[in-house]
């Protein structure tokens, strides 16, 4: 009998592991990678789990496609994302059509930057999403300076508030910030500036071209791999 | 052979009031005509324990009764909490077994509930674990009703009734002793006609068995109709069958007001009272809220009606009491409110199937409470679960209920393809007008309010043409624009949208 157990053990998949609840524990996912393991590589291995991340960067830099890579490896596995959305931005058409799985996907719409944190501290504490996406980039408008808005800030007491509730349900807060960082008071666990995009066109029908993708460079401000360094991607 | 139950508690209109003010446990209460401010002349009602203690009555006028003493609390009958209470107390004892009658409140403010045991017993292994079991269901609500189990339900009712001076209290008649107890109980027991029981005690008969033993002829040519039916029950005979009833789907719970209400916090006082006690009601069903609806008379006369829906069904009381305080603040009573009552529709909690090999979701309870409170912050229509365009125009992104489906067959492309470039668009809804000038060559610029963006170089265009069957066609060249200083756009050049100064559009950035 336990011989054709052996031979079906390595059939199952892989979450499936032997020994005890301790044991198991232990081996619980202590980062998430992002989703291109060229970054994942340099910056230790992911997102850690638990604590607040932050992409910022200059327009077009790639923290979106960034962010939406990393909810597609979460969703695929068949966890929940909750993508808190105030600017009313998500491309939900592009988002299908890389393959990312939408029905694991929460997207709230608040309607200022008060709501915004609000929603982010109730998705943390109910410990039902692993990631929560705050998307607080500034609208395309106002990014191209055709309209004039204060930039918003985070407290540090709201900081502190959804840090502990990210460290509390082990759930991974992924800031979307705009040109320069924004979560002041709380040490972001990863943050990553998305900068000096460069296009990289492709030829479609008559020689008309279109953007196939950005090069990026990704400058790492802080992880647990160190920091202070850069890293070239093609998103 | 079916058994018969009846549970009767005394003072019935003190017990709803005390159900919906606790803070009236222990104090003399006096309960008039409802609707009235209590005169001198108010004839009382009903009375609690306490009143009765230091000489008050049911029948007596107020001024005879503060006579007595001046430490008693008048209050005028509240119909809703009467209501609501007489309903909750069904719907209590129909959780335990199903076959119930709720009979009208009588004059001695008894109220009373029959219920038809299949078997002895039924599902409880004795009568003692019914009676236990009604008394725990109906405990958490704040009845205490003495109950009476029974062959035969007259007996059960006596049982019942005679037992009602001491809350709780349980009356078994074993199976088949039906006539001998119920020979030996007085005839005043039912309540009959008081000059019927005169006039029966005039002559000696006071007991059941007494009257039992006079030939039924005699007793319908003596006493008539009314005579006759005690004459049955006297022989354990009850006049019509168990006319068994089912509770209300939606379940309601109000009260009016002794002074009108102006303030926001008072009045979320008084509804979380009256959602504490629905979500009592409910719990009892397994069930969760669905929607609300609050209904508000003012001092003035004028009824609003606020049907007030919920993202997902959720038993919370924070979030319940977070969406009717949201609904409050974004349209405040124009009056002082005198009445306030609330009904829930109920639904049942979503439930989950689990999946082997995949990884538990969030209890389909707890998820409905998370919505719940996010719809309430943000409002209707926007949380829920993205859905692509359902065609070519990109605008659109509707949301659908959050529902996580985990099926493997369902699940997305493979990490490897993942890591291909793929572009994202933070898009523009709705799109923002923009001026595109050329020097006839080219587009040089984006332009809006005065302030320009050189291009640097532009890709495209691609035409869209969807729904020229419809009213509003969609014709458009799309162009992928580089901007000076690193900026990567979409913009679209509207092409049914000619008679406008400028038919140019920003889509959206990519990032």
């Amino acid at each position: 009998m336990r011989a054709p157990l052996e031979e079906l053990l390595p059939e199952l998949p892989g979450g499936i592991l032997r020994g005890t609840a301790f044991a198991a524990r232990a081996m619980e996912a202590r980062w998430e990678p992002s989703g291109l393991s060229a970054l994942d590589s340099r910056i230790g291995g992911g997102l850690p789990v638990g604590r607040c991340s932050e992409f910022f960067g200059s327009l077009s830099g790639g923290s979106t496609n960034l962010a939406i890579r990393l909810m597609s490896k979460v969703t695929a596995s068949g966890r929940s994302v909750g993508w808190i959305d105030p600017y009313d931005v998500f491309d939900s058409g592009a988002c299908s059509r890389f393959g990312s799985y939408l029905p694991e996907v929460l997207r709230v719409c608040p309607q200022d930057l008060g709501q915004s944190l609000d929603v982010a501290e109730i998705l943390l504490r109910s410990g039902d999403f692993p990631l929560v996406v705050l998307d607080l980039q500034p609208r395309l408008e106002v990014a191209l300076q055709f309209v004039s808005v204060a930039p918003l800030r985070i407290g540090s007491a709201a900081g502190v508030r959804l840090s502990r509730a990210a460290a509390k349900n082990r759930t991974i807060l992924l800031l979307l910030s705009g040109p320069s960082a924004r979560l002041q008071g709380v040490p972001a666990a990863v943050r990553l500036e998305c900068c000096a995009p460069r296009a990289v066109w492709a030829s479609g029908l008559e020689d008309r071209s279109f953007l196939r993708g950005l090069q990026s460079t990704i400058k790492v401000h802080r992880s647990s791999g160190g920091g202070g360094f850069g890293v070239s991607v093609i998103l | 052979m079916p058994r018969y139950a009846s549970l009767c508690i005394r003072d019935f209109p003190v017990v709803a009031l005390r159900r919906a003010e606790p803070e009236l446990r222990g104090v003399s209460l006096l309960l008039t005509r409802q609707g009235k401010v209590p005169q001198p002349e108010s004839r009382i009602l009903c009375c609690s324990a306490e009143a009765m203690a230091r000489g008050a009555a049911t029948g007596m006028t107020v001024a005879q009764a503060m006579a007595r003493s001046s430490d008693f609390l008048l209050r005028p009958m509240d119909p809703e909490v009467l209501h609501a209470a007489r309903e909750a107390f069904f719907e209590a004892a129909f959780t335990v077994v199903p076959h119930v009658e709720l009979p009208a409140l009588s004059e001695q403010a008894l109220q009373a509930i029959y219920l038809e045991v299949p078997e002895a017993g039924g599902r409880f292994r004795t009568p003692g674990g019914l009676a236990a079991a009604l008394l725990s269901r109906l405990s958490p609500g704040g009845f205490l009703p003495a109950v009476g189990l029974a062959d035969r339900l007259v007996t059960a009712v006596v049982a019942a009734q005679e037992a009602s001076r001491h809350p709780g209290e349980v009356v078994l008649i074993a199976p088949g002793g039906d006539r001998v107890w119920l020979a030996e109980r007085p005839l005043a027991l039912l309540h009959p006609d008081p000059e019927m029981l005169a006039w029966l005690e005039s002559i000696g008969i006071r007991s059941f068995g007494q009257l039992a033993t006079i030939p039924r002829d005699q007793v319908a040519t003596r006493l008539g109709g009314a005579g006759v039916r005690l004459w049955e029950k006297a022989c354990g005979i009850f006049p019509q069958a168990l006319r068994r009833r089912f509770p209300k789907v939606d379940l309601m719970e109000g009260v009016s007001l002794e002074w009108g209400v102006d303030s926001l916090e008072a009045l979320l006082f008084v509804l979380r009272g009256l959602l504490e006690r629905l979500l009592v009601r409910l719990g009892l069903r397994s069930l969760a809220v669905a929607a609300l609806r609050l209904r508000l008379e003012m001092t003035d006369g004028v009824v609003q009606e606020r049907p007030l829906g919920l993202l997902a069904a959720t038993r919370e009381p924070k979030v319940l009491l977070e969406v009717l305080r949201l609904e409050l603040e974004r349209h405040p009573p124009n009056a002082a409110v005198a009445k306030v009552s609330l009904v829930l529709m109920p639904e049942e909690a979503r439930p989950e199937q689990l999946d082997l090999f995949r990884p538990a979701g969030p209890p389909p309870l707890r998820l409905a409470t998370t919505l719940a409170r996010l719809a309430s912050i943000c409002g209707e229509g926007r949380v829920g679960r993205p859905l692509p365009p359902p065609g070519y125009r990109p605008e659109p992104c509707a949301l659908a209920p959050f529902a996580p489906m985990r099926h493997p067959e369902t699940l997305p492309a493979s990490p490897e393809a993942r890591e291909q470039p793929a572009t994202f668009l933070r898009l523009l809804r709705p799109a923002l007008r923009i001026e595109v000038p050329s020097d006839g060559r080219a587009f040089s610029a984006l332009v809006r309010n005065g302030v320009s963006c050189a291009i640097v170089r532009m890709g495209g265009p691609w035409r869209i043409e969807v729904e020229w069957w419809a009213e509003n066609p969609c014709c458009r060249d799309y162009y992928d624009v580089e901007l000076r200083g690193g900026g990567f756009c979409r913009i679209y050049q509207d092409l049914n949208d000619s008679e406008q100064r400028s038919s140019w559009f920003l889509a959206g950035v990519y990032d």
